[in-house]
């Protein structure tokens, strides 16, 4: 920022300049533009964060950040360009870089100025002379955390290192205080050499220290430290103000090209109604290095297209600014019609990202995917030509219409929910109960019950696991935390796991909050009922959970939300299952509507689909909102919005990537290539082969997707990667490729055993099929398409001089089984 | 006016061990002529700074000790790591110096140049102990007995402090009205029934830690030296304040100490987690016991001098035979550190006191615990005995007397944490001293506070402690502008002419920028080319031996495919055929195999153009998708199932 006043000729000349530079970029760097329209950028604002500053203490300082927002969308880091003008220098005084701190006291308004452009921040220094004064959770604390001494590896493990333990990023501020300066009185610190005690030679690297060298003599953190032991290492007074939220700035930046670069800023509000900037005592962390880089001090780095968090931590809070780098400038309008408002918020994210979105695809790629993500089955010869073949404009409309109405179309949504659920044998469920539980599930989502209102059952269920069922979900873990983390997990797509031990380091649960929530299921009762396979879950009316550190009786507190007035002996997971099926409540319409997305897609908007966490933002949040918000209008109907996302484009992309897209991996601008899941691979190659197997709990020739027991023993099912719910984990279903896999393909029964056992290829034969036909078929059935004049070809000649025919086509179909194209879907 | 002799005192004490860091690195460099030999003395700093941690009599990584000179000649079980005048084969020095594996210190950066260049010279100029001819080093020798410094340690004044800060040892006379505690650098001497400050001897070897008076009453042992760093112990005479022995090299702070009731030995125990008895006589350690699996935080010789008890922060009560060095007890029930024991007078009763909060009675005749009770003073920090009571002292700041188990007879409340707890017998005082550094001396009945005593307070020291803060910040500021204008001012500025530019660059200087720039770009595009031209030869190279691999390996596929085929009623002939052609694949697979560990060795160690290296992945693909085709070959069932789905056809 030059303290200056801008001349007219100055300003022509950046702006001359901003053009130039970005015209020869964009020839350098950009893939071949499809639209001659070329689109000019030009600045429209400029904003300053924070927009007002208020200075208690003289030795407070504030950094003020200047973004330029333009008319592409983009957005630039303009602080040290910009002039400032100071209407009472009496007050505060500001540096180049945009630092201002307080001279004198009164109210005052800085006016920024940047080719043309201006704000005005707001400046009130309160009248106090003294400095602020250290604190030990305050100033000293973050010194710990940002020189990494709590860190999980360091002395924050839980078993601290080399007999030191500190809280892990400092959770714990009076257990801290107390290790530090009582746990081994006069060996950590000495009050009367401050700057020559263990903690202090230590950190500096003057005695041996395993951690190396964390805070360099002469720093800033260096004399914090130093001047708080010398000043008598006191423990915090009762009145010290706590820190309620930290706010970060820019929101959110958007970067036009990588190499650009942007400044973070911290801002923490206490609970006196105080601010201060604490970007120099925050850590940061990028969750994409790909994209951006982020220095310690707050520095973020384009380094190559996509999207980043960049995530700031200070005391126990951790907010973040949302990152867009743009491949270049030069970006064409895209000529995508959104078809829906699915469209339109991804049409407006990648317009974002200046990314294009590939082409539609084929109807033979559409009817392959649809049917394999609606019912779990290839389309028939028969399905597939219909849809083919028909001449009608909106046939995609139709078959979706027509598929989503299917009974599969539930039997695959129920095998989802079964995974949810954690249905399987363990904990002594009997195969009766586990049978029963099954059923009960199967009826229920048969009956057309919306997910919200089978939990609403389930959740409080009471009584015996053969007469309800559903309370066999107690049975799937029987301790409160473990309920509690998967009820957070399956449902709210959380996990809360790391809070039960310490505060989460990347997210914003407390202990607090972890035991809150597990309070509500610490009153499950378990007693024998008359069959030695069932048990009796019931509400004992008593009972708590206590806070392992501060040793208090935990209250029952949603997660994310209030303690609730629940009266002594009710059933506290009635209010649990009420509060958790709300419409109101965002976080489970949008944990479900993101694990259909995902079912649809390969990819959930928040990835995976049960880590949903401050840093781990999701890929399009108006995406998510949207679809959460209309779930709650179709009141839980997942059938009608998976309708809405089946019509979108954007799931009817191809898989083929372009130049404008081919970095894109998480904003849907081309479709995924997904390997089938176990399940949905056996039934489809069961259907091809016209295979018959016998997997537990079904009859003959059932199918692999309703199998009710994840336990049970099926070779394939477990080598393919289903999931054994154990946990309530999304990582459960595996679609990653292994050996075992591929040899299995290749040399199981499963496929050259059931194409012989099947029969289809000498059924066509004795029907006095020609073998190219057959051939032809083979393709249709395993691909939905027909093979390509090259392999026609090539077949044919082999055909030709075939001394057995039948074994060539069962070669054929082998090969096609073990192919790629047949084990995925494109 | 004394404060200020001792404040000069205090800042040379604290600065000594960089100032001497720095005397060793310079003078050396200026004098490398004139006398080429660097003695241990001078490395030996370094060693114990960056080396000793890891490599010590205790823990011997890499079964190294290099603790001192003798321990360094001995080398490790794979040969001498120190050799005269060629510090290019000895490991000592290549492996600090990265030059060879291990590289010391582990997954760190190198130990800086000025201490390696002192280590390199040490050994190219023959290993000598000492340095010599240099007298500034003398301070830094190694400290041996009746050398300048026992002289001077006679009665000191008392020095003062910036402010009140625990007191890490307090012992008290057995016989005299006489305490020592742990002062500035120094042990504070104090009549209790008085609480007059007497005077001081001065421990110039860092802070003290322990303190004891030998059963004699004649010897004072002191513990202390730099935490993390060093600990030894020096006896003082207590009549003159002379040094009379000084003993131990620990490499941490002492925590625990006590000398035998004969005085010819002395036991230590600290975060080394053993406990080591010294031979008052000759220095040498008599024993090491090894059985404590966390720091070793007290330590008593029974009043005859036949047992040694030793508690550790884990809980871990051991009782040893200090001539033989075994142990005699593993005394099970603390389940938090245990901070004190204490014998009965006739040695047949051990006490011992943890942060459990309880203290607990053990018969030593067949090691069980007699009783226990709470010493209701929290967690237990102290305990100390008279003839009359027990006293104890700990987290919840109270110190309780007790007569016997369960009978209470005086308490008293403190303003912090109570440290530490000792019970003067001359006097019929105890005194106690809390986290805070308040010294207090009560009645031992009635526990009624007689005297509160603290160190002098020297504001100038404090007004000290921020001129060092500020030379260090403008030292730090300085070195941090230093490194910006040498490494990051290219790619700030590339940063900033990226970004929207205010026009700082000239409109009449574009043309010949661009004309610079340019002729830039030609030449690293010529030379990209060159390199592109260049692996691709290679590549091409590389490509065809592989293709004539993959030829071979596909004939011999279809060799054994034609054989499968064949094979549909299998003679033992044909099987032995079969197994023949199958151990040609191996072979093959084998030389496949190294041909395409030798390619992936070729793409790591070139640098390759993204053409070349998209070229060798394409490769490397085609040949993994024949390397797993042949596999599939030779996997067990692969003929015999094909040859049983033919069989069943048929």
């Amino acid at each position: 920022m030059h303290v200056r006043y801008p001349t007219p000729t100055l300003l022509l000349c950046c702006l001359l300049q901003f053009v130039s530079v970005g015209h020869i970029v964009a020839i350098a760097n950009e893939p071949t533009t499809r639209s001659s329209e070329k689109v000019r950028a030009e600045p429209l604002s400029i904003n300053a964060y924070p927009e007002s500053v208020e200075f208690q203490y003289p030795t407070d300082q504030q950094q003020i950040l200047l973004q330029a927002n333009f008319s592409d969308g983009s957005t630039h880091d303009v602080t040290s360009h910009a002039t400032v003008t100071l209407s009472d220098p009496t007050v505060v005084a500001t540096t180049e870089s945009g630092l201002v701190a307080p001279v004198g006291k009164g109210e005052t308004t800085l006016a920024f100025a940047w080719n043309g452009l201006e704000c005005k921040v707001a400046v009130h220094v309160l009248g106090t002379d003294t400095p602020r004064p250290l604190r030990f959770r305050n100033d000293i604390l973050p010194v710990f955390t940002r020189a990494g001494c709590n860190a999980g590896k360091c002395h924050g493990s839980a078993s601290g290192k080399d007999g030191f333990r500190l809280s892990l990023y400092g959770f714990d501020p009076e257990g801290d205080y107390f290790r530090l300066t009582r746990e081994a009185s006069g060996r950590r610190i000495n009050l009367s050499k401050p700057d020559d005690c263990l903690l202090v030679n230590k950190a500096v690297g003057r005695v041996p220290h395993t951690g190396g060298v964390c805070i360099q003599p002469g720093s800033k953190a260096y004399r914090k430290l130093v001047s708080w032991i010398a000043l008598g290492a006191e423990p915090d007074p009762a009145a010290t103000p706590l820190p309620v939220r930290i706010d970060v700035y820019p929101k959110r930046s958007v970067m036009s090209r990588p190499q650009q670069s942007q400044q973070m800023l911290v801002l923490a509000q206490y609970d006196d109604g105080t601010q201060r900037d604490v970007t120099s005592l925050s850590v940061f962390l990028s969750n994409n290095d790909a994209t951006a880089t982020v220095s310690a001090d707050g520095q973020v780095t384009g380094t190559g297209p996509g999207t980043a968090f960049m995530l700031a931590r200070f005391d126990q809070f951790t907010s973040g600014t949302a990152i867009v780098v743009r491949s270049g400038l030069n970006y064409p309008e895209p000529e995508f019609v959104p078809s829906n408002y699915i469209d339109e918020l991804a049409l407006a994210r990648w317009r974002d990202l200046h990314v294009l979105p590939s082409e539609l695809c084929s109807d033979e790629a559409f009817v392959r995917r649809l049917y394999l993500d609606t019912v779990g089955l290839l389309p028939t010869l028969e399905q597939r030509d219909a849809f083919v073949n028909d001449p009608a404009t909106e046939k995609r409309e139709a078959l979706i219409e027509q598929l989503t109405n299917s009974p599969d179309f539930l039997e695959m949504w129920t095998m989802k929910l079964a995974e949810m659920l954690q249905i399987r044998r363990a904990n002594g469920l009997s195969s009766k109960g586990l049978q029963l539980y099954d059923a009960w599930l199967r009826e229920k989502v048969r009956a057309g019950m919306t997910f919200d209102k089978i939990l609403l059952e389930l959740i409080p269920a009471s009584g015996s696991t053969f007469e309800n069922p559903a309370t066999s979900y107690y049975q799937t873990e029987t301790t409160p935390q473990l309920l509690a983390e998967n009820i957070a997990q399956a449902f709210l797509g959380t996990r809360i796991q790391c809070a039960q031990c310490h505060n989460h380091p990347f997210d914003r649960w407390t202990m607090d909050d972890y035991y809150g929530f597990a309070a509500f299921v610490s009153q499950v009762g378990y007693k024998q009922a008359k069959d030695p396979r069932e048990i009796t879950v019931y509400n004992l009316g008593t009972g708590s959970l206590q806070h392992p550190v501060a040793g208090r009786e935990v209250r029952p507190k949603f997660l994310g939300g209030d303690v609730p007035q629940l009266d002594a002996g009710s059933d506290y997971r009635e209010a649990l299952a009420k509060w958790l099926t709300s419409p109101n409540n965002t976080a489970f319409a949008n944990n479900i509507a993101n694990v259909l997305w995902e079912h649809y897609t390969g990819k959930g908007i928040v990835d995976a689909v049960d880590d949903v966490r401050v840093s781990n933002p999701p890929s399009n949040p108006e995406l998510l909102n949207a679809l959460g918000k209309k779930l709650v209008e179709y009141e839980f109907d997942v059938r009608r919005l998976a309708q809405d996302i089946l019509n979108s484009k954007t799931y009817q992309l191809e898989t083929q990537s372009t130049a404008w897209n081919e970095w894109d991996d998480r904003n849907f601008s081309h479709a995924r290539i997904r390997r089938l899941r176990a399940e949905v691979l056996l039934d489809c190659i069961n259907q091809v082969t016209l295979g018959k197997d016998s997997l537990a709990g079904l009859p003959l020739g059932g199918r692999a997707i309703q199998v009710p027991d994840a336990q049970s023993n099926n070779y394939f099912l477990e080598t393919f990667g289903r999931a054994s719910r154990n946990t309530p984990c999304s990582c459960e279903v595996s679609t990653s490729p292994t050996l075992s896999q591929a040899l299995h393909l290749m040399n199981g029964e499963n496929t050259s055993g059931k194409i012989q056992s099947g029969g289809w290829i000498s059924s066509l034969l004795a029907d006095g099929r020609e073998p190219l036909e057959i051939a032809e078929s083979i393709y249709l059935a395993c691909y939905s398409r027909k093979p390509l004049t090259e392999e026609r070809e090539q077949m044919a000649s082999r055909f030709e001089r075939s001394e057995d025919v039948e074994s060539d086509l069962s070669d054929l179909f082998w090969a096609v089984l073990n192919s790629n194209e047949f084990v995925f879907n494109h | 006016m004394q404060f200020h002799v001792f404040l000069v005192m205090a800042c040379a004490v604290s600065l000594a061990q960089t100032q001497s860091m720095q005397a060793q690195s310079m003078q050396p460099t200026g004098a490398e002529e004139s006398s080429p030999s660097v003695g241990y003395d001078q490395v030996r700093e370094i060693l114990r700074k960056r080396c000793v941690t890891c490599h010590n009599p205790d823990e011997m990584r890499g079964d190294l000790d290099l603790k001192n000179m003798t321990a360094i000649m001995a080398g490790s079980s794979s040969g001498p790591v120190a050799v005269a005048g060629k510090s290019n084969l000895s490991l000592l020095y290549t492996a600090a110096a990265h030059l060879a594996d291990p590289k010391m210190p582990p997954n760190s950066p190198k130990i800086p140049a000025r201490e390696l260049d002192l280590l390199r010279r040490w050994i190219d100029g023959g290993l000598v102990e000492k340095s010599g001819d240099n007298p500034t080093h003398t301070s830094v020798q190694e400290n041996s007995q009746g050398d300048s410094t026992s002289d001077a340690s006679t009665f000191a004044a008392v020095r003062g402090v910036l402010q009140p800060s625990a007191i890490a040892a307090i012992d008290a006379h057995p016989l005299n009205d006489l305490v020592a505690f742990a002062g500035s650098d120094q042990v504070v001497l104090m009549e209790s029934d008085s609480g007059k400050m007497l005077g001081g001897i001065d421990f110039p070897d860092g802070e003290v830690t322990a303190i004891r008076f030998s059963r004699d009453g004649k010897t004072l042992v002191v513990a202390g030296g730099v935490a993390a760093l060093s600990g030894k112990v020096v006896g003082f005479e207590v009549a003159t304040g002379r040094k009379q022995f000084e003993l131990a090299d620990e490499t941490d702070s002492i925590l625990a100490l006590d000398i035998s009731p004969d005085g010819s030995l002395v036991a230590v125990g600290g975060p080394s987690k053993v406990v080591r008895i010294y031979r008052v006589s000759d220095g040498a350690v008599v024993h090491t016991l090894r059985k404590h699996t966390d720091w070793v935080l007290s330590a008593r010789f029974s009043p005859d001098g036949l047992l040694l008890a030793s508690g550790d922060r884990f809980g871990g009560l051991f009782v040893w035979n200090p001539d033989t060095g075994e142990e005699f007890h593993s005394l099970k029930g603390h389940t938090g550190p245990v901070t004190s024991v204490a014998w009965d007078l006739d040695g047949e009763t051990l006490l011992s006191a943890g942060e459990d909060g309880k203290i607990r009675t053990w018969n030593m005749h067949h090691g069980q615990q007699t009783s226990q009770w709470n010493g209701e003073a929290g967690a237990v920090l102290s305990m100390a005995r008279s003839s009359q009571a027990t006293y104890c002292g700990g987290r919840d700041r109270r110190l309780v007397a007790w007569q016997s188990p369960e009978i209470q007879i005086a308490s008293s409340d403190f303003a912090d944490q109570i440290d530490q707890v000792v019970s003067v017998s001359a006097s019929g005082c105890v005194v106690a001293s809390d986290a805070s550094g308040g010294l207090q001396v009560l009645d031992a009945e009635t526990l009624q506070v007689k005297h509160r005593v603290s160190l002098p307070k020297s504001s100038q020291l404090l007004d000290d402690v921020f001129a060092r803060l500020d030379s260090a910040e403008q030292e730090y500021v300085a070195l941090r502008r230093e490194q910006r204008t040498e490494s990051n001012d290219i790619s700030q500025s590339d940063v900033e002419t990226s970004d929207f530019d205010t026009g700082t660059i000239e409109k009449a200087f574009e043309p010949a920028l661009n004309a610079s720039v340019l002729q830039q770009q030609l030449t690293l595009a010529t030379e990209h080319v060159q390199q592109i031209a260049d692996s691709l030869a290679s590549l091409e190279a590389a490509k065809s031996s592989i293709e004539t691999q993959i030829a071979a390996q596909r004939q011999h596929l279809d060799d054994a495919q034609q054989l499968v085929q064949s094979l549909l009623v299998l003679s033992p002939d044909q099987r032995t055929a079969l197994l023949e052609s199958k151990a040609q694949q191996e072979q093959l697979l084998q030389a496949a195999n190294d041909m395409y560990a030798q390619l992936r060795l070729a793409s790591d160690s070139k640098s390759m153009s993204p053409r070349a290296a998209s070229l060798l992945m394409e490769l490397t693909n085609e040949f993994q998708q024949s390397l797993a085709a042949t596999k599939t070959a030779l996997g067990e069932d692969y003929p015999v199932s094909r040859l049983q789905s033919k069989s069943n056809v048929q």
